[in-house]
């Protein structure tokens, strides 16, 4: 056992005291010889045993109180393998700052304990403090005083973190001693993450672990239909998902504008959810919020969403199909406003947000400039149908995108055979039902690896979709095709449309993301931030009258703690604070034990 | 101006220095107060003459009164027994007790006023003192010497050591073979029941016994206030006793090992006299007369 403050020791000699003044009294009280103390004796017989043995008990407590007292003040420590006190080490301290350890007051408690970690060592020991969360900050090596000052400074961090980032940044210089790593957090499992290579083998990493609660998070609001045909209302699809070890039952609310709406759910530990919320379509901007949940830092998530507004169509080409397609809905409540041209010819494209060029077999070189720039525009698109033999600038134009094979026409007809069913343009259909039984009678030989959305029986592409571009390489007219006729053929259209016209700018972050080269930012807690800044709080960010949302990722609890098997294979060696640290700390059982003394003393003296 | 009377009070005794005066002091204080009484005086005493009867002896025939009367008389006497007394003098540690007079010396006055007393009866005297064993022994005798060396071992017997009334008694029981009357002067401040069956031995051998238990007044009344240390004199243990608290208590207890030997020594018969040490004298050599009167 060893004392952190040994000068006390000496007061346990004052433990003789109430036995001096024992004495004392004894003294003091008046000494009568007697004859006999037989009838005395008899007189007490029952008590006297008992009074005697109360009288020297009651010594006894003083005697251990005072013992007590002391002992506690010295700050005895009891020695453990583990952390011994006064060793001389360079010690590379990870203290989590991620923000599970908002569940409490777990930040705090970290602080404390890595403070008793940091004050086990020799003064002469050197430290280097390592949030677990501030990537790319400076680390080196410091003396236990300063550590101890910046271990204070440490602040909650809105975003989960990984050791192995840390540990993959070097401090300033070379330690003086022999390193020991040790992290003091709750030890989600994804913080161990990407530790070095070798690093396991090499090194034992000391995890003192504070115990964390479970947590229900947000983890994504998205749109559920986001190529939908826009009404007066559409679909938010919350998923919230349990990170805790206990069954959760809470309310999830979202407000927007005047809206608000909130729904009742229960949750299985580990389990996800996700809850529709039905917005109108003027409320695009607004926050989901779970309430009744102990680790809030996720409870809320902001959101801004693109929703699809009513577009100008050029549509190019003699198809009646597809005009009748765009313009379904008998006018206003067609969502696009559709012009019909023979070609391009002199107008200004910025005026329209779609080009539909159907079944061209050549365009002019500048149609083909007009077109690429019209692309250059994210929040535009370009379709394109194919039909019969593409001219040179046709040819041209797509080989930026794929190889142009020859025009096929297979004998009878070929059907399509495989859509992609995860693309948002075909997610509401059911298998192959979208396209089944559509047969082609002709198209056009496109070859490409990625984005193709529909295939011909051969294996050919049917739809390809590139950005904002989509090529149809077969003809939308009836003499080639009775995809026209079918049931799908509008819908489809109309998603495929809305899809391409829906590539809007990214509106939606996550603590930790860096900033978008476009101006500063303010924060919610009235920061700037500027290009290649990292977002650091959660809320409503605005730059130039805009809105962007930025969030916490959602995935810590309890339920995400790291495993002993795997803390085996990382070399990771748990370090229970209350054992090992707070509990070799026998202040408090001293203080205690004293406590005790004093108030058996004090029954005893009232016990006659 | 002092009388004879007043060495009867043991403060006024104890004042006096020499034994054997004190001794004289009380017998004859005593006596002077006995005019009244029906004893008439000792052994030595002049009581009567009558005509010589045959049988009697010659050497008892009053020749000056032949000579003058030409007729033989005999000259008669008082108390005139050849008694055996002897005299058991307890000094154990409790005997030490006492604020102006110890038990102890309580004792001595009066066992050498029984001396004393005694002697001049020409009756003989022996004496033994103990307290966990026989200390001092002197066999009876009626001679002066003897007298003397009793007055001797009386004066410099000291209270020490703890009390063994039981065995001690015993041991002189056995000691003790001619009959005669034993006098015990103790506080008897042991097991009574040892203490009673030790004097019954005494009985079982034809001797007469006087018990004289000295006590002192705050041994029965425990008058003391407050919270104390009391050692014993004997072994020296100590108690912490609030006296207020228990103070019925211990004269219950008290009361009832009085009662005990008045009782069961008067069931013996065993003359049980309980003086405290501020009892005048007289009442104890009244009670030692009482005894001798119905042993002649």
């Amino acid at each position: 056992m060893t004392f952190l403050n040994p000068l006390f020791l000496l007061g346990t000699m004052l433990a003789v005291v109430p036995i001096l003044i024992h004495l004392w009294f004894r003294k003091r009280l008046k000494k009568i010889p007697f004859s006999t103390l037989q009838f005395l004796k008899k007189t007490e017989a029952r008590r006297f045993g008992w009074l005697k043995l109360r009288e020297y008990l009651i010594l006894a407590l003083r005697c251990l109180f005072v013992l007590f007292l002391f002992l506690s003040l010295a700050k005895p420590q009891l020695k453990r393998d583990l952390f011994q006190i006064g060793r001389l080490a360079s010690v590379f301290l990870i203290i989590d700052d991620s923000y599970s350890m908002a569940y409490g007051n777990n930040l705090e408690n970290m602080k404390d304990i890595a403070q008793q970690v940091i004050s086990r060592y020799s003064s002469n020991s050197e430290f280097c403090i390592a949030p677990l969360c501030k990537l790319g900050a400076d680390l080196f090596w410091t003396t236990k005083t300063s550590a101890l000052s910046r271990l204070q400074k440490a602040r909650l961090a809105y975003r989960a973190g990984n050791i192995g980032m840390v540990l993959a940044v070097v401090p300033s210089r070379a330690p003086k001693y022999a390193v020991d790593y040790v992290y003091v957090g709750d030890g989600q499992s994804s913080n161990f993450k990407d530790l070095p290579a070798g690093f396991a083998e090499n090194t034992e990493l000391f995890w003192v672990r504070i115990p964390t609660g479970g947590n229900i998070g947000i983890s994504n609001v998205v749109l559920k239909d986001p190529v939908a045909v826009p009404t007066d209302k559409y679909t938010l699809t919350v998923t919230v998902s349990s990170y805790s070890a206990r069954t959760w039952s809470g309310k999830i609310g979202v407000t927007g504008g005047n809206y608000y709406d909130e729904k009742e759910c229960n949750l299985k530990p580990g389990a996800g959810i996700e809850v529709d919320f039905f917005l109108p379509t003027t409320v695009s901007t607004g926050t989901v919020e779970i309430f009744e949940d102990s680790l809030v830092i996720d409870n809320v998530y902001y959101f801004d969403k693109y929703l699809p507004r009513r577009m100008n169509v050029l549509l190019v080409g003699d198809s009646p199909y597809l005009l009748r397609a765009l313009t379904a809905g008998n006018g206003s409540n067609s969502p696009f406003n559709v012009v019909t041209s023979a070609d391009i010819g002199n107008r200004d494209l910025r005026g329209y947000d779609i080009l539909v060029l159907d079944g061209p077999q050549e365009i002019s070189e500048v149609d083909k400039i007009k077109m690429i720039d019209h692309l250059a525009d994210p929040n535009a698109a370009l379709v394109l149908t194919l039909g019969g033999e593409v001219g040179e600038n046709l040819r041209d134009f797509l080989s930026e995108w794929c190889r142009v094979g020859k025009s096929i026409m297979p004998r009878g007809y070929i059907t399509v055979d495989w859509i992609d069913n995860e693309h948002p343009v075909f997610r509401i259909f059911e298998g192959n039902g979208a396209l089944k039984d559509v047969q082609y009678f002709r198209y056009q030989k496109l070859e490409a690896e990625n984005g193709v959305l529909a295939r011909f029986a051969g294996g050919d592409p049917f739809i390809i979709v590139r950005g904002n571009l989509a090529v149809v390489t077969g003809s939308l007219n009836a003499q080639q095709t009775n995809f026209v006729y079918k049931n799908s053929f509008v819908p489809i259209m109309l998603r495929l449309l809305v899809s391409l016209a829906s590539q809007a700018q990214e509106k939606e972050f996550f603590v930790g993301d860096r900033v978008l080269p476009y101006g500063s930012i303010r924060a919610p807690n009235g920061e700037l931030l500027n290009r290649g800044d990292e977002f650091t709080v959660p809320g409503f960010h605005f730059i130039n009258g805009e809105t962007l949302c930025v969030n916490v990722e959602s995935g810590e609890g309890n339920l995400k703690t790291l495993g002993t098997e795997r803390a085996d294979v990382l070399n990771v060696t748990l370090v229970d604070p209350t054992t090992h640290l707070m509990g070799s700390d026998l202040t408090n059982f001293f203080l205690v034990l004293a406590l005790l003394a004093l108030v058996s003393e004090l029954a005893l003296l009232l016990l006659r | 101006m002092s009388t004879s009377k007043e060495y009867l009070d043991p403060e006024v005794l104890a004042r006096l220095s020499r034994l054997d005066l004190k001794a004289r002091l009380v017998v004859e204080g005593f006596l002077s107060g006995l005019h009244a009484s029906p004893f008439k005086g000792f052994s030595q005493e002049f009581a009567d003459y009558r005509q010589y009867m045959p049988g009697d002896e010659l050497k008892r025939v009053d020749w000056k009164v032949y000579g003058r009367s030409d007729r033989f008389y005999i000259k008669e006497y008082q108390e005139e027994t050849n008694l055996r007394a002897y005299i058991l003098l307890d000094k154990s540690g409790s005997m030490g007790y006492g604020k102006k007079l110890s038990k102890l010396e309580y004792a001595k006055y009066l066992g050498a006023s029984l001396a004393y007393m005694l002697f001049k009866q020409k009756d003989n005297v022996g004496i033994a003192t103990f307290d966990t064993q026989i200390r001092e022994i002197i066999p009876p005798s009626a001679r002066r010497t003897n007298f003397m060396m009793i007055l001797r071992t009386i004066a410099d017997a000291t209270p020490g050591g703890e009390t063994n009334v039981n065995d001690v008694l015993y041991q002189l029981a056995q000691k003790i073979r001619r009959r005669g009357l034993v006098i015990v002067l103790s506080d008897m401040l042991d097991n009574p029941a040892d203490v009673l069956r030790s004097l019954k031995s005494f009985r079982y051998r034809k001797h007469e016994i006087l018990a004289f238990q000295i006590l002192d007044t705050d041994e029965s009344d425990f008058p003391f206030g407050e919270s104390a240390v009391f050692s014993d004199l004997e072994n020296g243990s100590e108690m912490v006793v609030n006296p207020d608290l228990i103070r019925d208590r211990y004269r219950k207890q008290f009361e009832e090992f009085i009662k005990f030997y008045n009782q069961r020594l008067l069931e013996s018969h065993i003359d049980h006299t309980l003086l405290y040490t501020n009892t005048p004298y007289d009442k104890a050599l009244f009670a030692y007369l009482q005894k001798r009167t119905r042993l002649q």
